[in-house]
């Protein structure tokens, strides 16, 4: 009997990789023309002056020679932007690690709730306007008036707008806004963890919690910890708080994000944004791998 | 170990001592006040002094006039007061004219030309009489708001309210917006129905003065003893002419019993139900009152699952006392016996009952007709004349009219007590902060009873008039609700407060803020909302209609209406070259009236206008990149105006074929100079090179806002100059109050509140922001310097509040007077009803020049609108030229400005640019006289490239002096290197001139 028609291998494999490819190609359109374009548009128009209602006219690496050496408040937006990153962001992040590890404790229930509360503010954005009442500069503002009242200060102080205070008041509110998605992937990952190994480990002779923790909890979470770093980089680097006002007094919480508004929306310079925006980028991709090989020591 | 017990007995014998030295210096601390105590017993004796005399200082509030004359006889004689008893008016020539259609007549005109009369009369019997005026307003001059008069018997008002007692207008639908004789309204494109304009019916009406709060169910009363008396009508705002005044008891309403008697009960009535629809009526007494539209309710009719139909009348805007809508009984009804229903929904208040009068052609038939209930719920539902059980039939034939009005209902005492209670509370918040001020120190210990003679007593007093208060709307609307809670709780602290008044001081801002919530109830209970559908005609034998639809009815609807959007065309259906597309940032409810104006104007000119409701600030911008921007762009602030004009994306209106300036002079719109300079790019260094970009349609500028009950306790006069200012501040501080000029707003973090104060100090000294070239800033001058100083030293030296939610703080009377732009007049006109008659507008103080005069320059910023680029490319630049022209001119602008007030009341006044739409707007007559005193002042700065900078620079400069301890001078002169830097860098990118040093 002859047998059955079968396909060559190199054709089997690329029947399969075309049927991977249809189905991957709604995400990578979207992908591609909302991310990769825009991102290659900036590069292109970083080399440009382009005010947006006129046709953009050349200009080379001007752009980067004034945002690098010539602009102080880039410099001040650099420093703010590395201050709240340092800070907020491994803090931000060991702090949702913590917290979703005692949460695992927890019973289903108290956990979903929990859960539930430390999301919710980096949930619905607009929450953040809370924060604007509680430090508003009027002597009945929320902050202002307990302590007056407690005696500590005899003057309303103005919070957001004076320079000594807004970037700790900053640093706390993103703080409090960084429960996002990383903390969700490590609740969720602590839940998935195989309970085999910790059993293992006990009859091995672990000593307390913290060995568990290090021995047993981190090299299974690998992957939850590098998507949590993932977010918590990118997530610093972008930081723009607009409750201090866009421009903050003397520029005080002023951040490249901000900077890149401020010059696109205010003084209609996309070129200069642009340009400030692919540094950012640079910048945020050297923070990333950074991160990565950090976590590949911690966890291997 | 010995050692070590030692040891630890040392230390903690140290640490005591420690404790101790510590505590004696904080126990023995001078508290401050023993040296002030002296002075502060004697402002207070003062203050005790005047407060006897009744909450405002010379004159009753018509609270304690009513309290005094409740009581006191009706007296059944009427007295008319015609041509024949007049005695006087301002100009005898002008008051007299002829009665507008009563041949032979003449009647008294009060208006302009004759701003009063007085007529004489005498009583026989003492009492109380009621004012009933019969009258006709006048068309030529109408503004469409309520006419309004100050009343004087003998020759002063006898209460406050009496200085503004109004008289309403009739308002119907415009018959031009009605189709299919008068019974459906006009349908757009997409055949959704468009709602017709509001125009007034000028005949004859009768009235009497109603208080507009709700407080009281019957008119204003005067009280008259035997004698001859005068009454004299002073004009506030718009025109009348009065026929007759008949001074009148108010009469009782008959019973039922006696109702019915009139009428042949033998007239019975047979047949279906008729409804006669509510949103077309007769007439209406106020603009407001016009058609809705419930698209969610299927039972509601008539109704349509996909265009939307005006189906019901009233709502939120039905809701002050004494707001009528007349509808006339069809043709279809027989003569004789009915129930009458109503299938209405109050959806507005929770908790709480709406109440109506019905009147029958004009009259209130019986008792029991006065306040018709109409409890909250979410649902419609229809309601009877009398329980359905047991309805109180009405002899109705054709012709006749039916009126509800709204109107203060069986809750009217319990707000005058809370309008006294607010009072009174207020008072001894006042008493209380002379002493502690506004921050007490929650260690000390005021002995707040002692200072303040019987404390103890008024709280208690408050306290269980508050619970009354509570027992009493719960008994009446037979639940508790968040009003019925906030009054509670409110008592329950004062309770506290009574009996220990050390909670007084440690929870002083609560205090205050349970005296705003009660205040705010003012607002929910005086209302009465209510949205009508339809009046039902039950004849005997007839079931009344349960106003529900069925539930597959509903089910069909519901699903016809989900498919139904998916294929109806929102889009505007005209297209053709001619077209030109209009973009405005604005909210709804103006939407509707800006686009029935250009329904206007594409009927007068036949250029079809697309409008559509985009953002004019970055969307605009993009679009414009895009080729997808419009051709014209309206209520764009003057910012982007410039911003866009530099970059070439909008069309210079001062060059041919345009000349802008001549165009609207030609229009009789006269605007100022301040105005248009916002909206000017100047390309090289001289007026020549200038272009005008922009048409200003708005423009505000600030004013003195005070209230006059503090300021005359503290015997204070608002400030002229900045001396008196200062003077001012001294003894408001010294009460511990303080002046509304916001600094740091929580709104607006990064932009200083008070830059327009510095602009005002600069304008003064006769500087200005740039030099005449236009290439550097003016700030390193003397003048910039002084003015800069002086502003900085407001916060720093003077202690003006850097922060100060001026419109919460000018209703509890701590900031008692402050510098705002005028639109915090309708702030405080439509959300601050407990201050009606407590507060005024004054000029800004000013700085004394070398002649002697005083300068008064304010920054008066406006908005406007622009014709883009695109409409030149595009062809269409003459009709978009004609459009724009047309929109800016004083006629459509007062047009817009009066129907805005129309449709959405006092809160929506419209602040225009040109000198004749701006004297159109509802002003009395006095507010109109000192706004325009400060308009002669105003002024503004130029645009210029890079100035987002100038304002930037300043609140830095301004905060670096504040916050930062620089020297107020070297922050202006440090931060004024960054201006000019950056204008600098400006005027290269865009190839302008640079300066010469």
């Amino acid at each position: 009997m002859k047998p059955a028609k079968t396909l060559s291998m190199r054709t089997q494999a690329r029947r399969s990789y075309l049927s991977h490819y249809a189905m991957m190609s709604p995400f990578l359109l979207a992908f591609l023309t909302f991310t990769i374009l825009p991102i290659l548009a900036a590069i292109l128009l970083s080399f440009t002056d382009f005010n947006m209602l006129q046709l953009p006219s050349f200009v080379g690496m001007d752009n980067y020679i004034r945002l690098l050496f010539e602009d102080d408040v880039y410099m001040i937006a650099l420093k703010n932007t590395l201050i709240l990153a340092l800070v907020t962001g491994p803090i931000g992040y060991i702090l949702s690690f913590v917290i979703a590890w005692l949460i695992n404790e927890l019973g289903y229930r108290l956990r979903v709730l929990f859960t539930f509360f430390m999301y919710t503010p980096a949930l619905c954005g607009g929450a953040v306007t809370i924060w604007a009442y509680i430090f508003s500069s009027d002597s009945q503002g929320f902050l202002n008036d307990i302590l007056l009242k407690l005696g500590i200060i005899s003057d309303p102080i103005s919070w957001l707008t004076n320079p000594q205070y807004n970037l700790v008041i900053v640093m706390i509110i993103t703080i409090w806004g960084s429960f996002g998605t990383g903390f969700l992937s490590f609740v969720s990952g602590l839940q998935s963890l195989d309970r085999t190994y910790f059993e293992a480990a006990a009859i091995d002779g672990l000593r307390n919690r913290w060995q568990e923790l290090y021995y047993v909890t981190f090299p299974q979470m690998k992957e939850f910890l590098l998507f949590g770093a993932v977010q918590s980089v990118s997530s610093a680097f972008s930081i723009a708080p607009t409750i201090t006002g866009n421009p903050s007094t003397n520029y005080s919480t002023h951040t490249l994000v901000l900077h890149i508004s401020d010059h696109a929306q205010i003084r209609y310079e996309m070129g200069y944004a642009s340009a400030a925006a692919v540094v950012l980028f640079i910048l945020m991709m050297a923070a990333w791998i950074g991160t990565k090989k950090l976590l590949s020591k911690v966890s291997a | 170990m010995k050692h070590g017990q030692f040891l630890k007995k040392l230390v903690s014998v140290l640490a005591v001592i420690a404790l101790f030295l510590v505590m004696v210096p904080v126990g023995l601390a001078d508290n401050g006040e023993a040296d002030t105590d002296a002075a502060v017993t004697d402002a207070l004796a003062q203050d005790g002094q005047s407060e006897t005399e009744g909450t405002a200082s010379k004159v009753d509030t018509y609270l304690s006039y009513y309290n005094v004359h409740a009581d006191a006889a009706r007296p059944g004689d009427v007295i008319t007061l015609g041509v024949e008893q007049v005695t006087g008016s301002q100009k005898t020539e002008a008051a007299l004219v002829a009665a507008p259609e009563r041949e032979g007549e003449t009647a008294v005109f009060l208006g302009n030309a004759n701003l009063w009369t007085e007529w004489q009369f005498e009583v026989t019997t003492p009492g109380v009489y009621n004012m009933m005026v019969e009258y006709y307003p006048v068309k030529e001059t109408s503004t469409g708001r309520d006419i309004t008069l100050e009343v004087a018997v003998d020759g002063k008002t006898p209460f406050v309210e009496a200085a503004t007692l109004t008289l309403p207008r009739l308002w119907k639908d415009d018959p031009e917006g009605l189709i299919n004789n008068g019974t459906e309204f006009k349908k757009d494109q997409t055949n959704n129905d468009l709602r017709p304009g509001q125009i007034e019916i000028i005949e004859w009406q009768r009235n009497s003065f109603l208080d507009p709060l709700g407080m009281y169910q019957e008119p204003y009363f005067f009280y008259l003893e035997a004698g001859v008396h005068t009454v004299r009508f002073n004009s506030v705002r718009e025109e009348m002419i009065v026929r007759t005044i008949e001074l009148s008891a108010p009469a009782a309403l008959p019973t039922y019993e006696e109702y019915a008697s009139q009428f042949d009960s033998a007239k019975t009535t047979s047949g279906e139900v008729i409804t006669l629809e509510a949103e077309i009526p007769f007439s209406k007494t106020s603009s407001t009152l016009y058609a809705l539209s419930d698209h969610q309710d299927s039972g509601t009719t008539p109704n349509h699952p996909v265009n939307m139909l005006l189906n019901t009348i009233g709502g939120a805007n039905w809701t002050s006392n004494g707001q009528e809508i007349t509808w006339m009984v069809p043709q279809t009804v027989q003569e004789g016996w009915y129930t009458l229903a109503f299938r209405a929904r109050q959806q507005e208040n929770q908790g709480m009952i709406s109440y109506r009068a019905l009147k029958i052609n004009g009259e209130i038939p019986f008792k029991e007709a006065y306040n018709l209930e109409f409890p909250y719920d979410t649902d419609w539902e229809v309601r009877t004349v009398g329980t359905t059980e047991n309805p109180l039939k009405l002899y109705v034939k054709p012709g006749d009219t039916i009126t509800l009005a709204a109107t203060a209902g069986a809750l009217c005492d319990v707000l005058r007590t809370i309008q006294q209670t607010v009072l009174d509370l207020n008072q001894i918040y006042r008493e209380i902060i002379v002493i502690t001020g506004t921050a007490p120190d929650i260690y000390q210990d005021y002995y707040l009873e002692d200072e303040i003679p019987g404390l103890k007593e008024r709280f208690l007093e408050q306290q269980a008039i508050l619970k009354e208060i509570a027992d009493k709307i719960i008994a009446v609307t037979g639940e508790t609700g968040s009003q019925t809670s906030t009054i509670l709780k409110a008592a329950d602290k004062i309770g506290i407060y009574a009996t220990k008044s050390y909670e007084i001081t440690a929870n002083l801002s609560e205090f205050k803020s349970n005296i705003e919530s009660l205040s705010s109830l003012l607002l929910t209970f005086g209302g009465q909302p209510l949205e009508l559908d339809c009046l039902y005609f039950i004849p005997d034998g007839a079931k009344v209609p349960t106003g529900r639809a069925t539930f597959f009815g509903s089910l069909s609807f519901e699903v016809r209406k989900f498919f139904g959007s998916f294929f109806n065309d929102y889009q505007d259906g005209t297209g053709g070259d001619e077209t030109i597309v209009v973009w405005v940032t604005t909210g709804r409810d103006q939407l509707q009236v800006v686009n029935s104006l250009i329904t206007n104007f594409t009927a007068e000119t036949g250029i079809p206008v697309r409008l559509a409701l985009v953002d004019t600030g970055d969307t605009l911008i993009q679009a414009t990149m895009a080729g997808k921007g419009p051709d014209v762009a309206l209520m764009v602030a003057a910012s982007y105006a410039i911003n866009l004009s530099m970059r070439g994306a909008l069309v210079d209106l001062s060059k041919a074929p345009y000349n802008i300036k001549d165009t609207m002079a030609a229009k009789g719109t006269t605007i100022d100079e301040s105005a248009w300079r916002q909206y000017i790019y100047r390309k090289g260094m001289t007026v020549a090179d200038e272009g005008i970009y922009g048409i200003p349609e708005t423009q505000t500028w600030p004013m003195l806002f005070y209230r006059t009950d503090i300021l005359e306790e503290l015997d204070l006069t608002p400030p002229d100059t900045w001396e008196d200012f200062y003077e001012m501040l001294r003894t408001l501080q010294g009460r511990n109050m303080n002046f509304g000029m916001t600094e740091t707003s929580s709104a607006l973090p990064g932009v200083s509140g008070s830059i327009d104060v510095f602009q005002s100090l600069l304008f003064q000294r006769g500087s200005n922001y740039y030099n005449d070239t236009l290439t550097k800033t003016l700030f390193d001058t003397p003048e910039a310097y002084d003015a800069f100083e002086q502003w900085a030293q407001f916060y720093s030296k003077y202690g003006v509040a850097r922060s100060v939610d001026f419109y919460n703080r000018l209703r509890t009377g701590d900031v008692p007077i402050g510098i705002s732009t005028y639109a915090t007049y309708n702030q405080l006109m439509a959300a601050a009803p407990e201050l009606r008659g407590l507060w005024k507008m004054a000029v800004t103080p000013g700085t004394v020049q070398e002649d002697g005069t005083i300068d008064r320059s304010v920054a008066a910023p406006s908005n406007g609108c622009m014709m883009l680029q695109a409409a030149e490319k595009r062809g269409v630049a003459e009709n978009a030229y004609k459009f724009l022209t047309w929109w800016a001119s004083a006629a459509t602008q007062t047009e817009y400005g009066q129907q805005l007030e129309a449709t959405m009341g006092v809160a929506a006044r419209y602040a225009p640019a040109s000198l004749e739409a701006f004297e159109q707007m509802g002003w009395t007559i006095e507010e109109k006289e000192v706004l325009l005193a400060q308009r002669q002042y105003i002024n503004h700065v130029y645009s210029i490239p890079g100035d987002y900078m100038v304002s930037r620079s300043l609140t830095n400069a301004v905060r670096s002096a504040l916050d930062g301890d620089t020297e107020p001078r070297r922050a202006l002169s440090q931060y004024n290197r960054d201006i000019n830097a950056e204008i600098t860098r400006k005027r290269k990118e865009f190839g302008l001139p640079a300066a010469e040093n």
